[in-house]
């Protein structure tokens, strides 16, 4: 049952990851994944603190800070990775700064911040899925680089990263939208699909080598990750290469 | 006048004495339960500060400013010992330049010192997870291991503060006697329990002195990550053993072990290493606490 759930999380994170990942690797903010559920990550504190709803004050927070990066433009002089940098650290620094203060809310922090597919339950895969959903639908309706598209960029990210993180994990999600963008880079045509294809492949292939050999499934599958990416690339070099020695 | 000048006499005599003759030892105890322990043991002689907050995982602890400020002053160090306390206690230590606290100094004490270690000896390689090679640090949830460590505190503090060295006698006296009562009792009412699962090995001398059965671990390897594979057959094991309990620490992973209570129908229980309140009274409590707990699965 364990091993089944952790596929279909898996699964479905690599629907909609890469589809998010290209766009992040072309606007060179790589950072913000982390960085954004780093900052709901303290709003979430902030509640725990106030004795509140962490949900709602996570949102709130997030949504503040949303709209604050989205008025940097992205053809800025600033070094927008360089921001989503310090934006991290800044929202991770705050975020132990709260827990300082809230030692009894460090289990439920670290569990918002470094999930796992292996307690991952329907409800979890239900919610997985429909963020995935409505985070395309928002990356896809934006296409000029206005105020209200960076909203939309960055607010499709957030739905997107947030609950992925608490369910699969921080790093899985970081190489799920990072490492199947840069597998298909370059590429001019089926890039998304080729993308996915690539996500899938290594999701099924790591969670079931874990499984098979009792290995970690999170760090299996970004190891398949690595391969296919590194196959990809060197497939891609050595097909350019013989273009142009045709040439 | 002649009064008077007796009286400003005496007053002199007392004046000219060494300020901490009179002064309360300062006791710093890493986690809430050894802080316990020590005031157990010391009552109102001493005063004990404690670095690890309840509900915080004591092999993490963030250094803060004022930790090192309440080492600079302690008179005692009273830490877990193995290597519990090995990733934020030794810079804290330097920190505080209190010389006297430093590892063989008169002011330190580690309780892992003075019990029977569990675990130890074992060949350990990374692949075994973040293990203590030293032996399972966890002792202090062990009435009996706690007994051990009292009497040989009261003996340290009794070097530290001779002048109180029979009320430390005393109440290290009192306190084993009660916890010696504590295992008596309970002991015979856990024998027919059945197995328990636990998050990791941490609950290995409170099971071993109570006779209670661990099947299994949900993270076999401290820190690493376990395999689909592993959950899966602990889930079958769990349903085929009849195992009803599921032991986690508040500071552990929660979705997993809710996951697998939820999956095994087994029960999960939060069994806290540390409460907010204080002395004998508070450490007799969470030690009552664990018990009672434990004792769930039996009816």
């Amino acid at each position: 049952m364990i091993l089944w759930f952790s596929l279909a999380a898996c699964l479905i994170a690599s629907l909609y990851m890469p589809v998010l990942g290209q766009q992040v690797l072309k606007r060179r903010v790589i950072f913000i994944d982390l960085a954004l559920a780093q900052v709901a990550a303290v709003g979430y504190a902030i509640g725990l603190a106030a004795d509140g709803s962490g949900i709602l004050y996570a949102t709130i927070v997030t949504a503040v800070v949303i709209f604050m990066i989205a008025s940097i433009p992205d053809n800025t002089n600033l070094p927008k990775e360089g921001i989503m940098g310090a934006l991290y650290a800044l929202a991770l620094s705050l975020g132990m700064m709260i827990l300082a203060s809230l030692p009894h809310a460090e289990g439920q922090m670290m569990e918002l911040m470094f999930g796992s597919m292996l307690g991952v339950n329907e409800n979890e895969l239900m919610i997985l899925a429909c963020s995935g959903l409505i985070a395309v639908i928002l990356m896809r309706q934006h296409h000029m680089d206005t105020y209200i598209g960076r909203i939309l960029f960055y607010s499709s990210l957030a739905i997107a990263v947030v609950p992925a993180i608490y369910t699969i994990g921080v790093v899985l999600v970081f190489a799920l939208l990072v490492m199947p963008g840069l597998a298909v880079w370059n590429i001019h045509t089926g890039k998304t699909s080729l993308a996915i294809l690539a996500a899938s492949l290594a999701s099924a292939c790591g969670v079931l080598f874990s499984n098979y050999f009792d290995y970690p499934p999170s760090s299996s599958v970004i190891v398949f990750l690595s391969i296919i990416a590194l196959i990809s690339r060197l497939f891609i070099y050595l097909k350019t290469r013989k273009s142009q020695t045709l040439i | 006048m002649r009064t008077i000048l007796n009286l400003s006499f005496i007053m002199l005599l007392f004046a000219a004495l060494p300020a901490h003759t009179y002064a309360q030892v300062e006791i710093v105890a890493t986690t809430p339960a050894l802080a316990q322990i020590a005031k157990a043991v010391c009552g109102e002689t001493c005063n004990v500060t404690t670095l690890a907050k309840v509900g915080q995982d004591p092999h993490f602890v963030a250094p803060k400013p004022t930790l090192a400020r309440h080492l600079a002053k302690a008179d005692l160090l009273f830490s877990v010992g193995l290597a519990l306390e090995s990733g934020w206690l030794p810079p804290l230590i330097s920190l505080s330049r209190n010389s006297q606290i430093r590892i063989g100094g008169t002011g330190y004490f580690a309780g892992s010192d003075y019990v029977d270690v569990l675990g130890k000896n074992i060949e350990v390689n990374r692949s075994m997870g973040d293990v203590h090679p030293e032996g399972n640090p966890h002792w202090w949830i062990d009435p009996a291991q706690t007994a051990l460590v009292s009497t040989a505190l009261a003996k340290r503090l009794a070097k530290l503060d001779p002048t109180h060295a029979d009320i430390y006698a005393n109440q290290a006296k009192k306190f084993v006697s009660q916890l010696n009562a504590l295992i008596t009792k309970w002991k015979p009412v856990l024998k027919q329990s059945k197995p328990i699962v636990t998050y990791h090995d941490s609950y290995r001398y409170f099971v071993e002195r109570f006779d209670i059965k661990v099947a299994g671990f949900i993270e076999p390897k401290p820190g690493v990550e376990p395999s689909t594979r592993h959950l899966d057959d602990l889930i079958s094991m769990i349903e085929s053993n009849g195992v009803q309990q599921i032991w986690v620490e508040p500071y552990h992973h929660g979705r997993i072990s809710k996951r697998i209570a939820a999956l095994s129908g087994a029960k999960l229980l939060i069994m806290t290493d540390a409460t907010a309140e204080e002395g004998a009274a508070g450490y007799l409590h969470m030690i009552e606490q664990l018990l009672h707990a434990a004792k769930g699965k039996t009816e």
